[in-house]
C-alpha cells in the first residue's frame, strides 16, 4: 500500500493531477511493477489548507522478495517548483 | 488465465488503461447534459493487453461542488456492459477528491473497456483510468467480474441516505440497502457521499457504521463501527468525507441476503448528521 502527504505545502490554489510509476531493482534498471498510478490534489489557499486525494491506495497484492530496492517516479500537470513535490510512503505486507 | 479471488496472494504485469501521459491524467468522460443522467460511454482501451484478475479503478473530477458516479464497461461500442456500476466520486468547491476501488474482477485479454458518467451538475468531466493486473502462476479462479451496486439512488446520483438518529453517540435506526442480494459475494466495498449538503455547522463529525444481514429486527452486525470523518468548511468550500470509500473486504455474503446499514453520530443536527452509503458487492 501507500501513503502520499504535501510535504507541509499550502501555498497554491489549483487542481492538478498526477502519474506515478512504482518500481523495484538496481538504480538506472528499474521495473515498473505498477505504472501510472493516478492521483489529484488541489494546494487550497484556504483556511483549510490542502486537499490530496485518495491520500492512500489500497491493498494491491503484489509479491516483492525480501532484500528489493523498490523505488517511485512521477509526472505532473503543475510544474511550480515546490508546488508540485509531494511524499510518498510504501507499506510492505509481510508473507 | 488466473481468474479472480483467490488468488494466492499475488498478482503482476500491471498494465494501466485510459491514462493520458501528456496531461498527468486519465481519460476525460463527460457527463450528460442532463443531471443525474449517465453520458455516453468513452473508450478506455480498445483492446486490454493482459488477462486480468484484479483491477484498480480511478475516477475523480474537478473542484466544483457536486457528486458523480460513474460505470466501467466492457465491450463493443454500442453493445457495453457494466462491470462496476455507479462509483460514487465528489468533489466540492475547492480541491477534486479521487475515488480509487480496487478488487478482483476477471477480464480477458483483448476486451475493449469503456466508462462513463453522472452527476448532480449537466456536462462535468471526470478522468478516469483502470490497472489491470494478472495472476502469479499458482493463482486460482475465482471472482465472476461482475460487482452489484446496492443502496445508489441514480435520480439523485447519491447514496442511501443513512441517518445516525437525534441523539449524539447512539445509533439510530437501520436503512435498507437491499432486500436481497441477486448473486453470492465474494467479498464488499463501499462508499461515501455528505447527500450534498454543504449547509451545517462548520466543523468535523465523527460517525461509526454498522454493516449487517440479516432480516429486518434481527439483523446481524458483520462489520461493527466503520469509523468516518464528515467534514464541513463552510458555503465557500464545501464539504468532504474521508475517508471515501472502503477497500474491497474479502466477506462473503450468499446471494438472497437483506444487507442494511445504521450509524450513530457525533453531532445531533438534523440534516447535518445524515450521509449517503452505496455498496458495492463482488459476485464470487
Amino acid at each position: 500500500m501507500l501513503a502520499f502527504d504535501l510535504q507541509g505545502q499550502d501555498n497554491a490554489n489549483a487542481d492538478y493531477s498526477a502519474l506515478i510509476d512504482i518500481a523495484t531493482g538496481a538504480s538506472g534498471s528499474e521495473k515498473v511493477i505498477y505504472p501510472n498510478l493516478l492521483f489529484t490534489g488541489n494546494m487550497a489557499t484556504g483556511p483549510w489548507g490542502v486537499g490530496f486525494s485518495p491520500a492512500f491506495t489500497e491493498f494491491i497484492p503484489i509479491a516483492i522478495p525480501s532484500g528489493t530496492r523498490i523505488a517511485i517516479r512521477a509526472q505532473s500537470n503543475l510544474n511550480t517548483a515546490t508546488v508540485r513535490v509531494f511524499g510518498v510512503m510504501v507499506y510492505g505486507v509481510r508473507m | 488465465m488466473a481468474g479472480g479471488w483467490p488468488i494466492g496472494s499475488e498478482v503482476c504485469n500491471g498494465t494501466d488503461q485510459g491514462s493520458v501521459t501528456t496531461t498527468s491524467n486519465g481519460t476525460a468522460v463527460v457527463t450528460s447534459s442532463s443531471t443525474n443522467t449517465k453520458g455516453s460511454w468513452t473508450q478506455l482501451i480498445a483492446s486490454s493487453a493482459i488477462d486480468a484478475c484484479w483491477i484498480v479503478v480511478t475516477g475523480g473530477a474537478a473542484s466544483t461542488a457536486d457528486t458523480l458516479a460513474f460505470d466501467i464497461g466492457v465491450g463493443a461500442s454500442g453493445s457495453e456492459i457494466a462491470i462496476i456500476q455507479n462509483i460514487i466520486n465528489f468533489s466540492n468547491n475547492s480541491w477534486p477528491i479521487d475515488s480509487r476501488l480496487a478488487f478482483p474482477c476477471q477480464i480477458a485479454a483483448g476486451t475493449r473497456i469503456s466508462a462513463r458518467a453522472q452527476a448532480t451538475v449537466a456536462s462535468q468531466t471526470m478522468n478516469i483510468q483502470v490497472t489491470l493486473f494478472d495472476g502469479e502462476w499458482n493463482a486460482l479462479e475465482g471472482a465472476e467480474g461482475v460487482v452489484d451496486t446496492y443502496g445508489f439512488v441514480s435520480s439523485t446520483t447519491l447514496g442511501t441516505a443513512i441517518d445516525p438518529g437525534a441523539t449524539t453517540n447512539t445509533k439510530g435506526t437501520y436503512a435498507q440497502l437491499t432486500a436481497s442480494t441477486t448473486a453470492d459475494l465474494l467479498g464488499f466495498m463501499l462508499a461515501f457521499d455528505f447527500q450534498n449538503d454543504n449547509a451545517g455547522a462548520v466543523g468535523q463529525i465523527t460517525n461509526l457504521i454498522d454493516i449487517s444481514t440479516g432480516a429486518s429486527g434481527s439483523e446481524i452486525v458483520l462489520v461493527p463501527n466503520i469509523v468516518i470523518n464528515y467534514m464541513n468548511y463552510g458555503s465557500a468550500d464545501g464539504c468532504a468525507i474521508y475517508p471515501t470509500h472502503i477497500p474491497f473486504i474479502p466477506c462473503p455474503i450468499p446471494a438472497g441476503t437483506r444487507i442494511a446499514a445504521r450509524a450513530q453520530s457525533s453531532n445531533a443536527t438534523a440534516t447535518t448528521r445524515v450521509f449517503g452509503l452505496t455498496f458495492y458487492g463482488v459476485r464470487a
